[in-house]
């Protein structure tokens, strides 16, 4: 199993006003699968270039096992990469398409056929060697895309947006598929998506990345509640930010004031972060009493649009009391769920 | 399900269009087949009396021969000069974009709009001064006037649908950049090229007036020769040397539709 390092890790295409990859640091532990999250355009694919030798950085470095590898031209890489669109070659069948790494590397003809089989198995596509590659659904195409590039064994394994081309049912059916296999063969391996829902499904860990730089790096439960920024937040759904000062670590807001023990010691500007689901109904000394402007029925939870001292908020609670719009809710925040970001004005 | 349904459909529709195609194409071959293998064809006969007195003509006769050879020998050469001019320009058109491709699309095509009778008089001045007049090297050139738009405008649909990610995914399989151009983009674009191929080979195969204007006398290409029988008043000779002329393209309508296997496949999957 590989460890793969990136070290200031730049890339500045020429001609562009500035670079689109700018000094990305990040560490992933032999066998882990990392998700590269982050909105189209930020540079998630020119990382994976620069990772699998498609592309010289301008800057910087790429570590397998603490090694430099960014001498080795992709061929000779071993890091296998899978694209949004399946990319099967026209002119060879479904079989010949996943041997092309085995035969580039001279293996035997039996044992690529063994291996071709194996598979092919393994994506639920048993039988399909002889089939035409250009006479397949996209989810059976991407999915032997998936074969041919796991097959000649990558150190690191790159998947490049694979589920964006398929529709819904199919994409989740495909995700644990992915996760399945790449926990069964133990690959290290980094997984490109803009859907924060996929990555937190999918990933391990989750790089978050805006503008060509990583925002943040962490197991998914972080980005929920230790985001590190209130665009970090609001990509991962929060809308509910209070502007707030913090001393020590008691966060004042018009909403009251809260001593957070998951904070560290600060003297700052904050937003107080309040995630939909971080309040609950209570009628003590602390609760907040808010009037319902609308709500969105979504199954086993309701979520209401409230109107708190004049400024619009969404709470989220169970669908067993019901509150029409008009009604007053009284409510508590729940001080362990709440957390803290720096006041930025600018956004 | 309603994806393959569909697919059945569009398949069944293909093959009654390739059927009337056909029929169309080859109703007007008969009566011209059936002159060729007779002697003479009198009224009130419904059918000709048989003979192989034209094909055997045509098969001993040393100008029909030669012209048979020279014609081959000129479409060949055009062809593979077109295609070697073809290939970059094409790429450039199909796959990338710049400043004023517009207009260089547009002055490609212009050839096979502008009347050529115009252009072949205009050029037959200048080649009689650079001495290219009456030469087969003459007649080559002119032909790459009406052919190389044909070239261009067939191989930058197939750039245009080519996806060179096809390469960085060789790459990254572990094929170096030499295989990966043997391996993947050639055969990739093969098809593309074959069929632009066969169309640019019986463009010049049929060229009449530019070969005549340009070539005078001494290059007697098949359609000239043709020409001349067919004035001369042999039907079953002019017949024989008719089903020869057609011969290259009913290949290319016969051997065309599995080279146009749709674009997806060059495109690597649709998105
Ligand atoms: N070959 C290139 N030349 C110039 N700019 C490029 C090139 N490829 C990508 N870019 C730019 O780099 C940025 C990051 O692109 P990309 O890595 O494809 O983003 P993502 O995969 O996250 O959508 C974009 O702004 C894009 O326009
Ligand atoms: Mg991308």
């Amino acid at each position: 199993m590989t460890k793969l390092q990136l070290i200031n890790l730049t890339k500045h295409y020429s001609g562009a006003p500035e670079p689109s990859v700018k000094d990305f640091n990040l560490t992933v532990e032999p066998g882990e699968l990392v998700a590269f999250l982050g909105p189209s355009g930020c540079g998630k694919t020119t990382v994976l270039k620069m990772i699998s030798g498609l592309l010289l950085p301008t800057e910087g470095d790429v570590l397998f096992n603490d090694e430099s590898v960014i001498e080795i031209p992709p061929e000779k890489r071993e890091v296998s990469m899978v694209f949004q669109k399946p990319l099967l070659f026209p002119h060879m069948n479904v079989g010949e398409n996943i041997g092309f790494g085995l035969r580039m590397r001279k293996q035997k003809k039996d044992e690529i056929k063994v291996k071709v089989n194996n598979m092919l198995e393994l994506v639920r596509l048993k039988g399909y060697a002889d089939r035409k590659s250009t006479e397949l659904s996209g989810g059976q195409e991407q999915r032997i895309s998936l074969a041919r590039g796991l097959v000649i064994e990558p150190r690191i394994f790159l998947l490049d947006e694979p589920l964006s081309a398929l529709d819904a049912s199919l994409r989740i059916e495909m995700r644990e598929l992915i996760r399945k296999i790449q926990r069964h063969m133990k690959v290290t391996t980094i997984c490109v998506t803009h859907d924060q829902e996929e990555a937190v499904m999918l990933a391990d860990k989750i790089a978050l990345m805006f503008d060509g730089k990583l925002q943040q790096y962490g197991v998914p439960e972080v980005f929920y509640e230790r985001p590190k920024t209130k665009r970090i937040a609001e990509f991962f759904g929060c809308t509910n930010f209070v502007k707030g000062t913090q001393k020590g670590r008691t966060v004042a807001t018009k909403l009251g004031a809260y001593t957070l023990d998951q904070l560290d010691d600060d003297n700052r500007e904050v937003y107080l972060v309040v995630r939909p689901e971080a309040v609950e109904v209570s009628d003590g000394a602390d609760s907040l009493k808010a009037k319902v402007k609308s709500r969105i029925f979504m199954g086993t939870h309701v979520r209401y649009i409230i109107d708190l001292f004049g400024k619009e908020y969404q709470i989220t609670l169970e669908s067993a009391t019901l509150y029409k719009e008009g009604d007053i809710i009284s409510f508590r925040l729940l001080k362990e769920r709440l957390w803290a970001v720096p006041y930025d004005d600018n956004i | 399900m309603a994806c393959i349904k569909k697919k059945n459909q569009n398949n069944i529709t293909r093959k009654i269009i390739l059927v009337l195609l056909y029929t169309w194409t080859f109703v007007p071959f008969i009566p011209i087949l059936i002159w060729s293998f007779s002697l003479r064809w009198n009224y009130p006969n419904l059918i000709p009396e048989f003979s192989l007195r034209a094909w055997k003509y045509v098969f001993t006769q040393k100008n029909i021969i030669s012209s048979l050879f020279s014609s081959i020998l000129i479409s060949s050469v055009v062809t593979a000069i077109s295609l070697a001019i073809g290939l970059p320009a094409a790429k450039a058109l199909g796959m990338y974009k710049f400043k004023g491709k517009k207009l260089i699309s547009t002055l490609v095509t212009l050839p096979a709009i502008v009347p050529l009778l115009a252009v072949a008089m205009g050029i037959q001045v200048v080649f009689i001064k650079l001495g290219l007049s009456d030469s087969i090297y003459g007649v080559v050139l002119i032909h790459l006037v009406p052919v190389m738009p044909y070239m261009i405008m067939n191989l930058s649909s197939v750039y245009e649908a080519y996806n060179p990610e096809f390469e960085q995914q060789a790459r990254v399989l572990g094929a170096n950049a030499f295989t990966t151009f043997y391996k993947i983009t050639i055969p990739a674009i093969l098809p593309g090229i074959i069929v632009a191929s066969m169309f640019s080979f019986i463009v010049s195969w049929s060229q009449y007036l530019l070969t005549l204007i340009i070539g005078g006398a001494s290059t007697k290409t098949l359609p000239l020769l043709l020409f001349a029988f067919l004035n001369s008043g042999d039907y079953a000779i002019g017949g024989a040397i008719c089903i020869i002329f057609v011969l290259p393209a009913l290949i290319l309508l016969f051997g065309s539709p599995k080279y146009f296997a749709g674009t997806k496949s060059v495109r690597g999957g649709e998105v």
